[in-house]
């Protein structure tokens, strides 16, 4: 076993990315340590925060080494889990620092789905700004945390239609998603309105700041309402909100 | 995703996320569909339906409504016990966290390892009679050809049953290997296929009357190489044999009741995906629980209802049940099991058709065969996290993420058994525990529900039960009683069996089922001192709720 986790909860998701790649390994960041990777404002106030938890997407084509590699890095798997769910989503617990590590792998399953197996190549070391959006976009029961990160990825990120800068949020990606998945559409577009909805709220932004977050989340909702929408799209929206649209995670250990 | 919330999150109006979240691998109507195939009309129903000729004076409808009614009871109890803790290993973790103890071991792993063991051959026997039988018969009949006939005959002998048995293995092996994902997509196209198949069935024998049928069945058995006027010859030969079937209107409510513990061989199931729930979503609701497993149930009891009374409007009562008697007392002209399947099929004399019925009925074989090791398998892993069995029982393969070890625990054994079942005469007799010993193990779940409240009182008012009463009383703990009652009516007639038709009521058999508890005694306490000299006390284990 290798005892170097660091303590510093975001070198230690950079080492475990290098090592990971030594061994021949995809892992990207997600989550609030992927936007705080990719947002220079993220150790400023009002962003900054304590993060408890390393959140990776891997690549399917290493999933066979995966367990033992953190096994090897120093975390404990919850086993039973694994077992279970391994073959999506691995979980492992650096007790030490009292941490947990979350796995995806190739897939995003939570809320809504997302497959993520490609998009891996588009960046290093973090997801891509617009997966970092849609996999906290997609939160149904949004809380706090998920507000000051995606006000923070807007923010921090261009956005434009389109890969034309790599470090640009494709707003034609998203608009794609959501013409092709009712159920993508519906929460992208409720919580793009309930994060204009508590941001405009949140004494500790500035006007600017917060015009110019408001400004992008126009435009990513504009350009979802213009793209053309499937006929499947077209067939769920008769049904409307009778049927639920989005999986509700279950905490662990309830 | 673990996303902890900060303290101002409830009063913006934001939620509150506690712990890590989790997407669980079965919707609420995939567990329906466990629960619906577990009781499986078409397979399990058909052919503990075909021994009710032995208790000639009780009536198959009654026996299903009256226990379909007490099963009520054990989809409650269940279902509230699935909801205090939903966590795989079922009766395993319900009994060891609830009554603790080495009983609390040898019933689950008795009942749910050993005893499924025994289930194999009963699963191959109805892959042979509801699927392969039918379907060479059938095809036999419409194209002349005798091979297909021969083999239709083969796999109602002993190599072809044992053939069966080892199909079953195979298959439920491949398809659990699928992952839950993958298993819940099989069954998922088996239950609309399955559907489509007995919808077919209903429409044929609603639109043909019986002297249709008696003239079909008599040219279809002769196309088949028996005699003319077989229908006639079927209630003859039983009647001659001293078997006078129970007239279709005679509900005999008391005559009934000795044919209960035959028929709960088929409806006592609907709980079988109880080792499953940590993989259900929504498993500490309640409702949720209870819905799926009172639907497959109910709608599975119901539908039971209206085939039989279909049989009887289009094949006739006495035929339906002198045809199984012919059947078993090898006085029947007609050479294979009368599926009705079968019999309904050769009422169209289209072949596409005709074909549609067996190939579509054979889908609820093929959606519920994983059945027999699914549930096993999460009572092993369950005990292997407690290191009461070794750790490799849980493990998976890394590239199919089948778990090979547990299922090749389930199948080398099968194998045997059902090599002795098939080769060695007398040792059929031994497998007709399969129901008992599982009933048992449902009695240690259903006492674990009774103590419940008053034995792990923080467990129990922490669960979202424990606001249901009865007259006062917890109600897991009234329908836990009512739960042990019906069990023990089952359990004292299987045993005592005054009829002598359980087949339960044998010392050879009793003597094994000892055996097979004594074995799982001497793996308990191998265990149990083996985590002793590592330190760790299991009865301190069985405690506590197992983690997720």
């Amino acid at each position: 076993m290798i005892e170097t986790i660091k303590a510093d909860i975001y070198l230690e998701g950079l080492r475990l990315i290098e090592e990971a790649e030594e061994k021949g390994l995809t892992l990207r960041l997600l989550g609030g340590l992927g936007i705080r990777h990719i947002c220079p404002s993220a150790t400023e106030e009002p962003w900054a925060r304590e993060y408890e938890d390393i959140d990776f997407v891997a690549s399917r084509s290493g999933r066979e080494s995966l367990e033992r590699f953190f096994e090897e890095q120093g975390y404990e798997p919850n086993k039973q889990r694994n077992l279970f769910a391994g073959d999506k989503r691995l979980l492992f617990y650096d007790h030490g620092n009292n941490r947990q590590l979350d796995i995806f792998i190739g897939v995003f399953d939570m809320c809504h789905f997302l497959e993520l197996e490609e998009r891996l190549r588009l960046t290093e070391t973090a997801l891509a700004p617009e997966d970092l959006f849609l996999t906290k976009i997609q939160i149904i029961e949004l809380n706090q945390k998920d507000i000051y990160d995606l006000g923070l990825l807007l923010l921090d990120t261009e956005v434009g239609k389109g890969k034309k800068d790599k470090g640009a949020l494709d707003t034609g990606y998203i608009a794609r998603l959501c013409a092709k998945d009712w159920g993508w559409y519906k929460t992208v577009t409720k919580n793009i309105r309930e994060l204009k909805h508590h941001l405009g709220k949140m004494p500790e932004l500035s006007s600017e700041q917060k015009e110019k977050i408001s400004a992008k989340l126009d435009l990513i909702e504009n350009e979802i309402e213009k793209q053309p929408k499937s006929m499947a799209w077209k067939t769920r929206n008769l049904v409307g909100e009778k049927v639920q649209w989005y999986n509700l995670p279950e905490d662990l250990g309830k | 995703m673990a996303e902890n919330n900060g303290s101002s999150g409830k009063d913006s109006g934001l939620f509150v996320r506690q712990a890590t979240g989790l997407v669980r691998s079965w919707s609420v109507f995939d567990a329906f569909v466990y629960a619906f195939f577990s009781v499986n009309l078409i397979t399990l129903g058909l052919y503990i339906f075909s021994f009710a000729p032995y208790v000639p004076d009780g009536h198959l409808v009654t026996a299903v409504v009256i226990s379909t009614i007490f099963i009520i009871f054990l989809v409650i109890v269940y279902a509230m016990l699935v909801s205090i803790m939903p966590r795989a290993g079922g009766d395993y973790v319900i009994q060891t966290r609830i009554l603790g103890g080495p009983l609390s071991y040898v019933l689950p792993f008795a009942g749910w390892v050993f005893i499924l063991w025994l289930w194999v051959p009963l699963y191959g026997n109805m892959l042979s009679w509801n699927v392969f039988t039918p379907l060479l018969t059938l095809l036999g009949g419409m194209t002349g050809n005798e091979g297909l006939l021969n083999a239709a005959y083969w796999f109602n002998g002993v190599n072809g049953l044992f053939f069966s048995a080892l199909v079953v293995c195979i298959l439920a092996s491949v398809v659990i290997s699928l992952g839950m994902k993958g298993y819940a997509r099989v069954q998922k196209f088996c239950f609309y296929l399955g559907m489509a198949g007995l919808l077919t069935v209903f429409i044929l024998l609603l639109v043909n009357d019986r002297a249709t049928f008696i003239e079909r069945f008599n040219a279809f058995s002769a196309q088949i190489g028996a005699n003319d006027n077989v229908y006639s010859q079927i209630i003859n030969s039983s009647s001659d044999a001293g078997y006078n079937p129970i007239a279709w209107n005679n509900i005999a409510i008391a005559a009934s009741l000795p044919l209960i513990p035959m028929v709960v061989f088929f409806n006592l199931w609907p709980n079988w995906g109880a080792t499953l729930y940590g993989e259900v979503r929504g498993a500490s609701e309640f409702k949720r629980n209870f819905l799926g497993m009172f639907l497959g149930l109910v709608v599975t009891g119901i539908l039971a209802v209206i085939l039989l009374a279909l049989f009887n409007r289009t094949f006739g009562w006495d035929f339906y049940l002198a045809s199984n008697f012919a059947f078993y007392e090898g006085l029947s002209p007609f050479p294979v099991f009368p599926f009705p399947g079968l019999l309904a099929a050769i009422l169209t004399e289209n072949p596409l058709l005709q074909l549609w019925v067996i190939i579509s009925l054979s889908a609820w074989f093929f959606g519920w065969m994983g059945t027999v090791f699914l549930s096993s398998t999460r009572v092993l892993f369950a005990a292997s996290f407690d290191r009461m069995l070794p750790e490799w029982v849980s493990r998976l393969n890394p590239k199919t993420r089948s778990p090979y070890n547990a299922l090749l625990l389930m199948t080398v054994p099968s194998i045997v058994v059902s090599f002795l079942f098939y080769y060695v005469p007398g040792f059929e007799v031994l497998t007709l525990n399969a129901t008992v010993a599982i009933a048992i193990c449902f009695l240690g779940s259903a006492i674990a529900a009774i103590v419940l409240p008053y034995r792990k009182p923080d467990l129990y008012h922490a669960s979202p039960v424990a606001r249901y009463k009865v007259l006062g009383l917890p109600a897991i703990t009234v329908c836990g009683v009512i739960l042990a009652g019906f069990l023990l009516f089952n359990i004292v007639l299987w045993l005592y069996d005054p009829m002598g038709v359980y087949g339960v009521h044998d010392p050879y058999s009793a003597g094994f089922m000892l055996v097979l508890y004594g074995i799982a005694f001497i793996i308990y306490y191998v265990y149990k001192n083996r985590n002793k000299q590592l330190g760790i006390d299991v009865e301190k284990t069985y405690e506590e709720i197992p983690v997720e």
